[in-house]
């Protein structure tokens, strides 16, 4: 048998060449050519009153000053509306620069062309841009006053939208018990390691456009670029080696400077390319998290709920290219893992002077989570029932999958969970931080400290359509190929999908090697995100590999004159079943499947039409067969699979300086069949840490006229390792049904649930209600005061 | 990000730089960089010229003598923390030290640079201010002593003239009844504290305090320096306990607000922080 690597911690393939700085990022990409430096908005709304860029021509080594008025073709129009949606009334998106008008500190204005970034930034400060500064709307209160972000958009609304299921009115009034909860989380963003970036190259002599980009979206930013530049699809190429993180923002496209800098790669045939920095990260890419919810929810006296009602308003920032996909998000996965016979969500996403949101990993699902399970904790607090017995009261249960929420999800198509066991998981996660000793443990509590404990849990939709595709080809020397449309930005795609095409061809895991996000290799693909790499370019491999298998099998059995049927393929070689003796090496098979004209190798000879081989009355390519032991394969799913988890966690809180150290972080988690348990804990970790940053230490700190006042890691509290504990973490595995690996995916889960549960910690350990995350000191502190003034 | 263009000008000599320094229009000292340089490169300082003291060689002795300590202008945090000497003289030192940034910030940066630069969240300034050290510095026109109580002006902003450069730092021994300690409260391991202080607490033959003083960083323009001697002078320390000293430290600062604390929060920790670091020199 070869040695199976599905299911194994096998250590990343990519991580050796990262580690030792041989990555390549974009920024590695090119010297010598032209670097683009964009002027932005220094004001949130304001009118354009004139541009002078006279004095940056005079910059030496500057090759254009551009302004929107110098912008030719379809690069006059509006970037693509990439998600439309029927509730998404007023959608708006910017323009490659700003027409006339500018709607967030930080959008594009000017763009200038020069022989490096400090030349370009010299020729900047001779730019004079004049602005006519209008009253900003920053924050959902400005949102819903009287002020414009876009003046054909009455009300600021951009997408009103409401979805439910049964009669929640009806419920309320019948129902024993109502509360009524005000909550609201604040924005954050995903900060990955590297910015956006692109690298354009003209070759004139092959009419080819060649772009390294860090997307998550390689196929995408290709068709968008020849759309807008209106040239052929084919003469555009589109590649994603290495991607520092993405975390969202990376499936944004195309971005400005994706179009400028392919634009100038021909206009001026030399090489362009746009490394954004830091401070452009934070105010010219994407944010999110910035939701206030109200919510009504009726219950019986047994805790179980008769109808939940929630209406909630999402800050979309200045224009919306993504449509309404994140607020979407959380309406449907709301409900989580509990059982809503009456739910009915509205939400308004409106427009505000600050950088567009758009979906950050967890895509909207912590807001979700954090309404709720602090809906939950609300309810048990009422009723003074213990929260986890509240959750077991609500959950929907192992034999009730197929389970329909009676919601359409974000793919379009019906929110349908596939499979799970809820309760499991909580029992499982409570054993582990020992939830029924915590009473005993909060009685050791230090002086000066106050513990608490809380537990959350979601269900979060996973691997959309729709569709991904993967092409395997086994190689003369022995080598295995595959390739993915979609591409990596620090996944684990080169070693998880070698895992899975090494088991189904039958190959060892070290023979198989993966490219990713190259359009020159695979041409089709929709890109990675909503935690679908795994589950659809993994069964697409897989399907690719099975059809390989096929055909290696048909040619091995004419060439050993076996049946089909007889012949298994173990490490790499195909072989009568049980019977090593009687093989024929893959990578011999390979050489058959391709009949040959001309010998270049020893191997190849074997090929060769004198080779002696095959039934001279038939032609040497079959009707219906082509040459190469190669095949591409799909998966499409018929709708998106629903994994889940659950985190609690132990924390305590310091009584003089407010702060809150995390004592115990425990996750349990159902991704269905883990294809690498060391990558799942790896993303499991990152999420959490991502979740904790929101929960404790970032947020997006606009002033009223718009300036992002910490537009650097200075200010922005992105936490360090130092400030994450240990996650433990352990698997449940409830295969999904709904594709042929029972896999789900599990790149964003870690982040979901992380600012309910600490929530609910430090609501527990304090005593007075958390309803606004994140949580600082400095508030914690004010909170104590306002709550130890009440209960005086 | 880019820095607008500079000329640099790594100095041979102490003599040199200081020449440069009066000859050079709009000229500025680089010792580390870790603050100077991530300045330039948001464009919010823009000097024309840079001289690079970091190579001196005259500059890089830390000298302990029977009363002091001596630290040179190109010494960086790292070698403070790594001196045996410098520790085992004054350990405040070295206590503080820890709580400068990351190990790469502390490999370049200096403790002299970071006197320059300032900054009245730094930890430097509250030492030196607390043990009533001072710098000298060297210029064309000649050397002189600023003591610590006359070196910060306001934010980012020293007595130094623009034609001075600093050469060293003295901070003085501790005597035998003297107990020191230092606590602060960052957001993240290595920030700058939202607030903290820094005691030095000498006691008389008694066990009782004879004098004790704190400096408080993170909570005004300068590093402010708060005298116990009233409340504390003929008693202990625990005797007269936490709220009395929160009080009092309540009535006498009056920190600002900022993105990461209100200024009653930042007063309520710098008051925390000025009993915690009392009570850690019982």
């Amino acid at each position: 048998m070869t040695t199976q690597s599905f299911g194994k911690a096998i250590r990343r393939t990519e991580d050796d060449r990262l580690i030792r700085g041989h990555g390549s990022f974009t920024d590695d990409a090119g010297s010598a050519g032209l670097s683009l430096t964009m002027i932005r908005s220094p004001y949130a709304n304001a009118r354009i009153l004139s541009i002078d860029v006279s004095e940056a021509w005079d910059v030496e080594g500057v090759q254009a000053v551009l302004t929107y008025n110098d912008l030719p073709g379809r690069l006059v129009e509006p970037l693509p509306l990439l998600i439309p949606h029927p509730s998404l009334v007023a959608p708006r998106t910017q323009y490659i620069l700003a027409k006339e008008h500018v709607r967030y500190v930080g959008e594009a204005v000017v763009a200038i062309f020069a022989t490096d970034r400090y030349v370009g930034e010299d020729a900047a400060e001779r730019v004079i841009v004049e602005y006519e500064p209008r009253e900003a709307v920053v924050g959902i209160d400005a949102a819903l006053g009287p002020n414009l972000v876009h003046d054909d958009v009455p009300g600021n609304v951009a997408a009103d939208h409401v979805e439910h299921v049964g009669n929640v009115d009806q419920a309320l009034v019948g129902a024993p018990h109502v509360l009524e909860l005000d909550l609201d989380m604040e924005r954050s963003m995903g900060s990955s390691l590297e910015g956006r970036a692109s690298h354009a190259t003209w070759d004139r002599h092959s009419r080819k456009l060649r772009i390294q980009n860090a997307t998550q979206t390689p196929t995408s930013v290709r068709f968008a670029v020849a759309n807008i530049l209106e040239i052929p699809d084919e003469q555009v190429e589109v590649f994603a080696i290495d991607v520092g993180g993405g975390f969202g923002t990376k499936v944004i496209h195309p971005w400005p400077e994706d179009i400028l800098t392919a634009w100038g790669a021909i206009e001026y045939e030399r090489p362009v390319k746009f490394t954004e920095d830091r401070v452009e990260h934070f105010i010219s890419s994407s944010h999110e998290r910035a939701q206030r919810h109200q919510i009504k929810v009726g219950f019986d006296d047994e805790g179980r709920i008769l109808g939940l009602d929630v209406d909630f308003v999402h800050d979309n920032g200045a224009y919306t290219p993504y449509g309404m996909i994140a607020p979407l998000i959380t309406a449907t996965q709301l409900p989580g893992p509990y059982k809503l016979p009456n739910y009915r969500v509205r939400f308004r996403s409106v427009y505000t002077n600050t950088v567009q949101v758009t979906p950050y990993r967890g895509a909207a699902r912590p807001h979700a989570v954090f309404s709720m399970e602090r809906t939950i904790d609300r309810i048990a607090a009422f009723l003074d029932i213990d929260r986890a017995e509240l959750r077991r009261r609500n959950f929907i249960q192992p034999d009730e999958f197929p389970y329909d929420l009676g919601m359409i999800f974000q793919d379009g198509r019906p929110a349908i969970y596939d499979s799970g066991n809820y309760p499991e998981l909580l029992e499982k996660v409570l054993a582990m931080i020992d939830w029924d000793g915590f009473p005993e443990r909060r009685s050791q509590t230090p002086s000066g400290r106050r513990r608490g404990i809380g537990v959350a849990c979601y269900v979060e939709g996973t691997g959309l359509g729709p569709y991904e595709g993967g092409h395997v080809r086994v190689e003369t020397g022995g080598k295995v190929q595959v390739s993915t449309g979609l591409a990596s930005s620090g996944q684990g795609h080169h070693t998880v999908f070698a895992q899975i095409v090494a088991d189904e061809l039958g190959v060892p895991f070290e023979d198989v090697e993966v490219v990713t996000g190259d359009t020159r290799r695979f041409q089709y693909a929709v890109g990675t995100f909503a935690s679908r790499a795994a589950v659809m370019s993994g069964n697409a491999v897989a399907e690719a590999a099975r059809l390989v298998k096929e055909k290696a099998i048909q040619i091995a059995a004419e060439a050993l004159e076996a049946n089909p049927d007889d012949l298994e393929i173990v490490d790499a070689q195909v072989q009568v079943k049980g019977t090593p003796a009687r093989g024929i090496p893959l990578a011999q098979v390979a050489v058959l499947a391709n009949p040959l004209r001309y010998s270049f190798s020893e191997a190849a000879r074997a090929a060769t039409q004198f080779a002696g081989a095959g039934d001279l009355d038939e032609p040497p390519i079959k009707p219906g067969e082509d040459p190469g032991l190669e095949a591409a394969g799909w998966y499409s799913p018929v709708r998106a699979t629903f994994a889940s988890g659950a985190h609690a966690v132990e924390v305590e809180v310091d009584t003089a300086t407010s702060e809150v150290e995390i004592l115990r972080y425990c996750v349990v988690h159902d991704c269905g069949r883990l294809i690498n348990p060391l990558i799942v804990e790896g993303q499991i970790h990152g999420g959490v840490a991502q979740g904790i940053a929101g929960a404790l230490y970032e947020k997006m700190a606009y002033d009223e006229d718009g300036n992002l006042q910490n537009a650097s890691f200075m200010d922005f509290l992105m936490p360090y390792c130092t400030e994450i504990p240990e996650v433990e973490i352990d698997h449940l595995e409830t295969p999904s049904p709904l594709n042929p690996l029972g896999i789900k995916g599990a790149g964003e889960a870690g982040v979901i649930p992380v600012s309910a549960v600490i929530a609910a910690a430090v609501e527990d350990a304090e005593g007075f209600q958390i309803n606004h995350m994140p949580l600082f000191p400095s508030e914690l502190h004010e909170m104590r005061l306002m709550n130890a003034e009440v209960s005086e | 990000m880019k820095p607008s263009p500079f000329s640099y000008h790594p100095a041979a000599s102490v003599d040199e730089a200081a020449q440069l320094l009066y000859e050079l229009e709009d000229a500025k000292i680089l010792a580390g960089g870790q603050s100077l340089i991530p300045l330039m490169n948001f464009r919010l300082a823009s000097p024309m010229h840079l001289i690079d003291i970091s190579g001196l060689a005259e500059l890089s002795e830390i000298k302990v003598s029977e009363t002091e300590v001596e630290i040179g202008a190109s010494v960086t945090h790292s070698q403070v923390l790594q001196s045996e000497q410098a520790g085992s003289a004054l350990p405040l030192l070295v206590e503080a030290e820890k709580l400068i940034a990351h190990e790469v910030i502390r490999n370049r940066g200096t403790l002299c640079g970071s006197l320059a630069h300032a900054d009245p969240a730094g930890e430097m300034t509250a030492v030196i201010s607390v043990l009533n050290g001072r710098v000298d510095t060297a210029s064309v026109s000649g050397g002189r002593t600023i003591e610590a109580t006359d070196l910060f002006e306001g934010p980012l902003q020293s007595s130094l003239r623009e034609d001075e450069l600093i050469v060293s730092a003295t901070f003085p021994k501790l005597g035998p009844r003297t107990v020191s300690s230092f606590r602060e409260v960052a957001r993240r391991h290595g920030d700058y504290a939202v607030a903290g202080a820094v005691s030095v607490v000498e006691y008389d033959n008694n066990d009782q305090v004879q004098s004790a003083r704190a400096a408080f960083l993170s909570v005004g323009p300068v590093p402010t320096v708060v005298s116990f001697d009233d409340l504390l002078r003929g008693t202990r320390i625990e005797d007269v306990g936490h709220s009395e000293i929160y009080n009092f430290l309540s009535s006498q600062l009056e920190p600002h607000g900022d993105l990461q604390a209100s200024a009653d929060y930042r007063r309520h920790l710098a008051a925390e922080m000025g009993w915690a670091s009392l009570e850690a020199c019982i």
